[in-house]
């Protein structure tokens, strides 16, 4: 029976690879185009570029700006004892 | 592997490889060649690596099953939706074949379950060994033992019958 199906089988492979579609006409559409890893390459560098760029032009503050905002925050009016309930601090 | 040495071992397999490929898509030439085109795409782009824990034919083999199957899917979710495809049904050439042998071989194939038909492909047809057809096909040795010679009894049945 094994000596039959191969028999069989070989005519198969014979007829079916007369006809086979040559390598080179399959496998030129896989070659990815060279200039894509360097375009690639490229782009992220451009972005990098971009966002340091972007990051160089924010304001920068110093010592002083910090304690003027530090001073701000913790400032309270004169008027503020005003506002006091006499309940103040029993609900904290 | 580089990718010169890739494209020697593709080219030294082509042949098998477009057997192999008209096998998984039950012998529709286009089919096949879509098949066979995708696959050296994967594996000229690294999508599929061949990473040498086994032979890089039953390795290529294995992509080019995966790969059919993918098609296949594909395939099958269009025709539910509907959308008309290219050269669907009717670019099977049977006709190409001459020898009446082969002819009756090609009409009992189908008639087997998928995996006998595929081990007794590899096995006949690709001249593997049983162990390599079950790599190819993902499954043990002794699965590919049972697909084996149940697939040889029923081909064996079916050619005595026409």
């Amino acid at each position: 029976m094994n000596n039959d199906l191969h028999a069989r089988f070989a005519e198969l492979r014979d007829e079916e690879l007369r006809t086979i579609p040559p390598f080179a006409i399959v496998a030129p559409a896989s070659r990815r185009p060279y200039w894509r890893r360097p375009a690639a390459a490229l782009a992220l560098l451009l972005i990098v570029c971009v966002v340091l760029a972007i990051r160089s032009r924010q304001t920068s503050f110093t010592a002083d700006d910090r304690a003027a905002a530090r001073a701000i925050a913790t400032w309270h009016p004169p008027t503020d004892f005003l506002l006091r309930m006499p309940s103040t601090g029993v609900s904290r | 592997m580089d990718r010169a040495e890739l494209e020697q071992q593709l080219q030294a397999f082509h042949a098998a490889s477009f057997g192999w490929a008209l096998a998984c898509c039950d012998r529709d030439r286009e089919e096949a060649e879509d098949v066979l085109q995708t696959v050296y795409v994967k594996v000229l782009d690294g999508k599929a690596r061949f990473e040498g824990r086994a032979a890089f034919r039953t390795w290529l083999f294995a992509v080019i099953r995966r790969t059919a199957a993918g098609h296949r899917r594909t395939r099958w979710l269009r025709r539910l939706r509907f959308i008309p495809q290219n050269g669907d049904g009717g670019s099977i050439e049977y006709d190409l074949i001459r020898s009446e042998r082969a002819a009756a071989l090609l009409r009992a194939l189908p008639q087997l379950a998928r995996r006998q038909r595929e081990v007794l492909e590899l096995v006949f047809y690709h001249d593997m060994t049983i162990e390599q057809a079950g790599q190819t096909l993902g499954i043990s040795l002794g699965s590919a033992r049972v697909h084996y010679e149940r697939g040889k009894k029923r081909l064996a049945a079916l050619l005595e019958e026409s």
